[in-house]
């Protein structure tokens, strides 16, 4: 049985899920959300068999190029929206997370899927808990570019469907809090593990540089949240660009630009 | 006090952040178009490029001063929120673990300048086994690789690099022991990892009268017939000058040379160039030297640095590290306890 098998059968799960929330969005019942929230779960078992599976064929955490981090950053966001579901009852906001997982896996599709050995400086337990605290906290970040985009929909539309404004304003900056709070304890961890394989735990290449900017960046929202000023709509606003920031320190150097990191 | 208030003031922190940002960003850009100046970022400390590349080609690297300068208005205005914290800590206790975390980054980026100001770095010194290795950044101290060896795996690909290294000053011993992948020599801001490895030839195998000898450096054959052969040096690459001077070209083998000194039974001396790609000179024949194959040594490139404010900057994020902890318990206890409707 192919490794990838469960995972397919996952990203089957979370497109019927994305096509249940669509039915609950044109007609709401209870009973649909229900079948929706209870694909994703399904969803999520299956992606994470598949992902103990492929961390048991290849000893190490798989996520060393770009199909393996595409897939745990799509679990991620599948745990953290269960988080915020299972929590609060966000209902029909899953349609927005789940499209934006399902583009992950469709990005993921078709990429080069097998597990290559791990360079020896890879082979370290820093290695494994600097890219799971990142990807958690980049999940968090997506999950706030969800929420915030959500907010400014609702400011407009003002749907019983969703979530109330102050409940989105409050989930997004829980969402952008425990992000940050992740990200840096990622970015402690890639220090000690930079320090002890490079001999310098600041690096100034230009994934370095940007995850520092991904980290100043969130470590502004988490003060700007006590500006009126910034509070809701700049608050939401804010959280679309910081995904943006996050999608170029990813996606954006990995694919258009020349990096020296160990994971460019 | 208005200036005080001003120093810890919220909306100064996220000025300084978001023009810092903003800086970081565009500037950051100019990395791959510019890597010549840009990637010895790494290889030196911070002070030692700014004063090498950065204030040569200040059309590429003007914007890096006032993000330094903004940095070390955060870095003030984060300390100055936390003293503040701590001046009434009575009544603001339960936000212990954002404060924590302030403190941290202050002690982190104090570190860094530390070790900007008053480190050095030596990044993938080749250091060949049985010899010491000068640092030029440390004058009077050296490097000594005693044992190398690199573990290959079946596939080829070089799973670890193990040196036995002592660091010396003078002939004073300061460290010793076992450098690997990811598990470093550390000691006192010290630092010393493997980088990579290779081989570089370092003499040849002769046939001289029908025996084969090794001739590298430093080499004597003391010859029955009372004959004398001594290798002074011995370059894999060089080539005859113009002048009649000897240009050292690479490390790799090429065209190499020996520099030998010969005295002949009968006390005639000789001390000149050999080029092995050459017949022998003259006075060297009755030897009847015939090269068969050159002789490798293995070298290990070592990473050396020294970075003062490495411990400072351990001790942040370890109080980074315990404020985000905090910070989340107490994010949960005060929603269980609804004494923040609004976060």
């Amino acid at each position: 049985m192919n490794n990838l098998l469960f995972f397919q059968l996952a990203a089957l799960s979370y497109l019927l899920a994305v096509l249940f929330y669509l039915w609950h969005f044109f007609r709401p019942s209870d009973l649909i959300r229900k079948y929706a929230l209870g694909l994703i779960s399904g969803g999520f078992l299956l992606q994470t068999i598949s992902l103990v599976w492929r961390w048991q064929l290849a000893g190490f955490l798989p996520v060393t190029n770009l199909f393996s981090t595409l897939f745990f950053f799509s679990w991620a966001l599948a745990s953290c929206y269960l988080y915020f579901d299972l929590r609060y009852r966000i209902g029909a906001s899953g349609l927005f997370v789940m499209l934006l997982n399902l583009l992950l896996i469709g990005f993921a599709i078709g990429r080069d899927s097998s597990l290559p050995s791990l360079i020896p400086s890879l082979d370290t337990i820093y290695f494994s808990t600097h890219i799971a605290l990142s990807f958690l906290g980049y999940a968090f970040f997506a999950m706030a570019f969800s929420l915030g985009g959500l907010y400014l929909i609702q400011a407009r539309i003002k749907s019983p469907l969703l979530p109330d404004l102050l409940l989105l304003r409050k989930l997004n900056e829980e969402a952008v809090f425990l992000g940050f709070i992740l990200f840096t304890l990622c970015m402690l961890i890639g220090g000690i593990w930079a320090y002890e394989a490079w001999g310098y735990w600041f690096s100034w290449n230009i994934k370095g540089v940007w995850s520092f900017l991904v980290w100043l960046f969130y470590a502004g929202m988490c003060h700007a949240k006590f500006v009126r000023r910034w509070q809701g709509t700049g608050y939401a606003l804010l959280s679309i660009l910081g995904f943006g920031v996050v999608l170029f320190t990813y996606l954006g150097i990995g694919l258009l630009l020349e990096s020296n990191h160990p994971l460019s | 006090m208005r200036f005080w208030k001003f120093c810890c003031s919220l909306k100064l922190a996220i000025v300084l952040a978001t023009l810092a940002t903003f800086l970081l960003m565009g500037g950051s850009l100019l990395f791959p178009g510019n890597s010549q100046l840009f990637d010895q970022l790494d290889q030196m400390v911070l002070s030692d490029w700014l004063v090498s590349f950065a204030n040569r080609k200040l059309v590429l690297s003007w914007w890096f001063y006032p993000f330094l300068l903004l940095m070390i208005l955060l870095l003030i205005n984060t300390a100055c929120c936390f003293i503040d914290w701590a001046f009434h800590l009575r009544s603001r206790w339960r936000k212990g673990g954002e404060y924590l975390i302030h403190l941290g980054i202050v002690l982190l980026l104090s570190g860094y300048i530390l070790g900007a100001l008053g480190g050095w770095r030596h990044i993938a010194l080749p250091c060949t086994v049985g010899t010491l290795t000068p640092l030029l950044n440390w004058p009077g101290h050296y490097l000594a690789v005693d044992k190398f060896k690199p573990v290959i795996a079946p596939s080829g690909q070089p799973t670890d690099m193990i040196s036995e290294v002592r660091l010396l000053a003078g002939e004073k011993l300061l460290l010793a022991g076992k450098v690997q992948i990811n598990q470093p020599l550390l000691k006192n801001g010290l630092v010393i990892t493997p980088a990579s490895f290779g081989r570089k030839p370092e003499g040849f195998i002769f046939r001289l009268k029908g025996q084969p000898v090794t001739l590298k450096a430093g080499s004597l054959i003391q010859r029955q017939d009372g004959s004398r052969l001594k290798v002074l040096r011995f370059l894999p690459d060089a080539r005859l000058g113009q002048n009649g001077q000897i240009l050292y070209r690479s490390q790799r083998l090429g065209s190499p040379a020996l520099e030998l000194s010969f005295t002949t039974s009968t006390g005639r001396h000789w001390q000149g160039w050999y080029f092995l790609t050459q017949p022998p000179p003259p006075i060297l024949r009755e030897l009847q030297l015939r090269p068969l194959q050159p002789v490798f040594i293995n070298y290990s490139s070592l990473t050396i640095n020294y970075d003062p404010g490495a411990r400072l900057a351990a001790a942040g994020g370890i109080l980074t590290a315990i404020g985000c902890l905090l910070a989340l318990v107490s994010f949960y206890h005060k929603r269980r306890k609804q004494d923040r409707p609004v976060i």
